[in-house]
């Protein structure tokens, strides 16, 4: 046990070292932080406070953070296999577990950096500008909180572990790059549109009725996301609404897909 | 890697994720929105307040007005309502949701701390300013004796012993929370109101007229320069209610009219001597016809007086005494027709003057309007001019507490401001046209209520139509060609029909708390269509109608309105009608995500004005066809 756990020490230290070595993370938190920032300002969210640029960013995180998220994992694994190292890595006590552990979390630490940093540097810019036009006046907060903001970092930290997990198993199933990429451009595609779209499908056949449609959209990541954002931080800009998504569902439909996403990663990568 | 190395990786790790699942569990289960923000004093507060008259008086009088306050969830200042009515219709109010959010909290006067009667008159009277009590578990005193200079008030109290031994003094009963929200509202639509008295002020104003003008149908009792050589003998000789005939020029100095009779010329000509005021008048029912009134003294201001203690006292000192050619004070029944004043000073200052009718006058002022005064002065009570025209004054006409005074079809020209309503409320502001004012068009200040703006034509001010107060009615107004068109400062009002053409600003959404209605008007070549002073989103449009603003489009076409909400406070729609590119980047989808989600949250977001329901077509198609006709520098189209 203790030597899986070293085992996984240094694959996820290679991970991480290669990453920073690269530089490219660097750029992609800086063009992160460069959208989020425009968009927030454009909008005039920071000046009303956290929920206001909640809900200026919300549609461009939704797709920045998976978008992120393949391109940090599409290759992760479909390199390492085209250049046979899960055939090296045999000679090693290496279990294939262990071997994806250690990258996704050499990765899931890369993409926390890009899209956690920036999140945290515009509350940091909010809590610095939003407040009342003048002094005069008695003013208060209403029902903005930081809370609702660490709630919207941690819930969209939690989209890109799990669109990161579906990443590395497309990059696993794949065996070479340029396989990869069309995979990752898929699995991007689905998590950003095809999902939604299949949900709205099924709304319009009739196969879907509203007292289903929670539960539908909450089985699906970016649904899930966009659901939980809505009711743990949205929620409160609505009087008498609440109930966007069940947050049980969402919760173990998240946790199910990034299992599987992992699962599937580690079996691909054994079976070869 | 070295064993220690990695050790110390690891503990940095689980560091990190033990700190971030602290964090992120107490954001979660932290209720937000659960802290109930403490009362801070009304002074602090934002809000639609009593007109200011009521204000003035109920200080005077010491009365008490019963108060309340709530926190929005969305909004970051705190409202004040004067009077728990208040209050409840503004929680029940459609648009509130949509503005401020939910309230988080609110409180009301508690008069169980204070010692409280209403003996004085009715009126509410309380020996401190009450504390602070949550309105939901607090007793309210309705339909009892106590009164506001506003009417009946409902008094709440903390303790139900203290609200029960205030019906043994002022009877009414004794009631809960509930009770109370669930009353009939007060009108829900107070500018509604206004807006049907407009014909009822114009047939009460042409009742007053066709009174005065009786004053001109006397028999004729006496002739300058046949029966008598003065005016004086003339006025002395006459028995009342007869007619004095001036048919020739005269030099008249300063004369007292203190008999109801009335004085008629031919287009005459009468010369003050250049000292104080020419006629004054001091009997009910007099009349003064056809003269051409030179000889005004320059003096605008009167001496100061100590017997007057009213809090006025300074306004009337400062401006009811000023030389006119015709001044009265507390006479009814005065009439003012075809005379045209020549003066460094005032025309007509009418203090305390039921009844009076000034109509077809013509008053030409200084070059510089900072040397002369008003056109006409009405204080204290309503006044009717129409039909005549205000060149190079101060003010062309300026009311004090002239409450129900009816200005129509009169013109302005080169003034500081056309109209000026000081503590006026319940006035009638019609077709009038001013034109190429210094400073405005119409001018309303000090919080009156009730004033109805109708059917006046602005061009080429600082600015067009400033209002103030509450519950007024603006409509089927144009204003053409100034910095600032029109201002909604007046709260709980209707801004309906106006045509904004040619502005540097068509509208300016003043005041914090909206609660006004903008509906059906037309938005047309202004640099800026609106802007918005800081407060919550104000919503332009009302029952699926919204206004018309050149540039506004959508892609879906046909439709009485068109499908894309249009906020002129919008960095890309504001400038949609001055560029077509602004079309391509408000397509962008960037720019549309960032729009989708913002209607969840207005309250926060400050100085916003949205449009869900723009108009295809304009509103008021022939006052515009007439706003956008008049091309010449100064000319007014008959």
């Amino acid at each position: 046990m203790i030597r899986r756990l070293d085992r996984f020490w240094t694959v996820f230290g290679r991970e991480v070292r290669g990453l920073v070595r690269t530089r490219v993370v660097f750029v992609l938190g800086a063009v992160i932080a460069a959208l989020a920032f425009g968009v927030a300002r454009a909008g005039g969210g920071p000046s009303g406070g956290y929920v206001p640029t909640v809900v200026d960013v919300l549609v461009v995180v939704e797709l920045l953070v998976p978008a992120a998220a393949f391109a940090i994992g599409y290759r992760a694994l479909a390199d390492a296999t085209a250049r046979g190292e899960p055939a090296v890595l045999e000679t090693y006590p290496l279990s294939p577990w262990t071997y994806v552990a250690g990258v996704y979390a050499g990765r899931a630490v890369a993409l926390l950096a890009v899209v956690v940093v920036p999140l945290l540097a515009l509350g940091a810019h909010v809590a610095t500008t939003a407040g009342p036009e003048t002094t005069v006046l008695a003013s208060h907060r209403g029902v903005d909180s930081v809370s609702l903001y660490v709630r919207f970092v941690a819930l969209t930290a939690l989209l890109g572990l799990v669109t990161l997990a579906v990443a590395l198993a497309l990059s696993a199933v794949a065996n070479s790059r340029r396989r990869a990429i069309l995979l990752g451009l898929f699995g991007l595609l689905l998590a950003v549109a095809g999902t939604d779209v299949t949900v709205l499908t099924a709304l319009g056949g009739g196969l879907l009725d509203e007292s289903a449609l929670g539960t539908a959209l909450a089985l699906t990541p970016s649904g899930a996301y966009r659901g939980l954002v809505f009711e743990h931080v949205l929620s409160v800009a609505f009087e008498g609404r609440s109930g966007f998504v069940p947050t049980g569902i969402a919760l173990v439909a998240s946790l199910f897909w990034w299992a599987s996403g992992l699962s599937l990663a580690a079996l691909w990568a054994g079976f070869r | 890697m070295g064993t220690s190395e990695t050790t110390g990786w690891q503990w940095l790790a689980i560091a990190l994720v033990a700190v971030a699942a602290v964090v992120v569990t107490a954001a979660f289960t932290a209720d937000a929105g659960s802290a109930r923000p403490e009362p801070v004093a009304y002074d602090e507060t934002v809000g639609v307040g009593l007109t200011m008259e009521a204000e003035q008086i109920a200080r005077a009088e010491g009365a008490s007005v019963p108060r309340a306050e709530v926190f929005y969830s969305q909004f970051r200042y705190v409202v004040g309502y004067p009077g728990i009515d208040r209050l409840v219709s503004a929680l029940d109010a459609p648009a509130r949701a949509s503005q401020f959010g939910f309230p988080l909290a609110v409180y009301v006067s508690d008069y169980g701390g204070v010692s409280v009667d209403c003996s004085a008159g009715g009126s509410l009277s309380a020996s401190a300013t009450p504390e602070w009590t949550p309105a939901g578990t607090a007793h309210y005193v309705v339909d009892s004796d106590a009164r506001s200079p506003a009417g009946p008030v409902i008094v709440p109290f903390e303790d139900r012993a203290d609200a029960e031994s205030f019906t043994e003094d002022c009877g009414g009963r004794v009631v809960d929370w509930q009770t109370v929200r669930a009353r009939e509202p007060t009108t829900d639509d107070p500018a509604a109101g206004v807006r049907a008295q407009v014909e009822q002020r114009a047939s009460r104003a042409d009742e007053q007229v066709a009174a005065a003008r009786e004053r001109r149908d006397r028999p004729v009792s006496v002739v300058v320069g046949r029966d008598v050589a003065t005016l004086r003998a003339a006025i002395d000789r006459a028995p009342p209610n007869t007619t004095i005939r001036v048919p020739t020029a005269t030099t008249v100095g300063n004369v007292t009219v203190d008999k109801p009779v009335t004085l008629r010329g031919e287009g005459t000509r009468l010369d003050g001597g250049g000292d104080g005021t020419v006629l004054r008048v001091t009997a009910d029912r007099a009349g003064v016809v056809g003269f051409e009134i030179v000889g005004v003294g320059n003096a605008t201001v009167g001496e100061p007086t100590n017997d007057d203690s009213s809090w006025d006292a300074p306004v009337r000192q400062g401006y009811g005494q000023s030389d006119a050619a015709v001044a009265a004070t507390n006479v009814s029944g005065l009439f003012v027709a075809n005379v045209s004043v020549e003066t460094p000073a005032s025309g007509f200052v009418l203090v305390g003057t039921p009844g009076a009718v000034v109509e077809n006058v013509t008053v030409d002022g200084t070059d510089d309007w900072r040397d002369g005064f008003m056109g006409v002065v009405g204080m204290d009570e309503p006044i009717v001019v129409q039909h005549s025209t205000f060149t190079d004054g101060r003010d062309g006409v300026y009311l004090h507490r002239a409450d129900g005074t009816v200005l129509r079809n009169n013109t302005f020209r080169r003034n500081r401001f056309g109209t000026h309503l000081m503590y006026t409320s319940d006035a009638l502001i019609a077709d009038n046209r001013a034109r190429d004012q210094s400073h405005a068009g119409i001018v309303v200040m000090t919080d009156p209520s009730g004033n109805a703006i109708v059917g006046n034509d602005v061009r080429r001010a600082r600015s067009g139509i400033l209002t103030a107060g509450s519950r007024s009615y603006v409509g089927h107004n144009v204003v053409v060609g100034t910095e600032r068109g029109l201002s909604t400062n007046a709260g709980r009002s209707l801004y309906e029909h106006n045509v904004l053409v040619d502005n540097a600003v068509g509208v300016i959404a003043a005041t914090i708390v909206p609660s006004n209605r903008v509906v059906e008007n037309d938005f047309v070549a202004n640099d800026r269509h609106a802007t918005s002073r800081p407060g919550p989103m104000r919503s332009y449009t009302h029952d699926g109608r919204g206004n018309y603003w050149s540039g506004a489009y959508d892609l879906d076409g046909g439709g009485p309105t068109l499908s894309r909400t249009y906020s002129a406070t919008d960095s890309v729609d504001r400038r949609l009608h001055r560029s077509d590119a602004a079309v391509v980047l408000d397509e962008a989808p960037s720019v549309r995500a960032l729009r989708s989600l913002r209607g969840t949250t207005p309250g926060f977001r400050s100085a916003s004005i949205v449009d869900t329901a723009p108009l295809t077509e304009p509103a008021n198609p022939r006052l515009l066809a007439t706003a956008t006709n008049e091309t010449t520098g100064g000319g007014v189209s008959p």
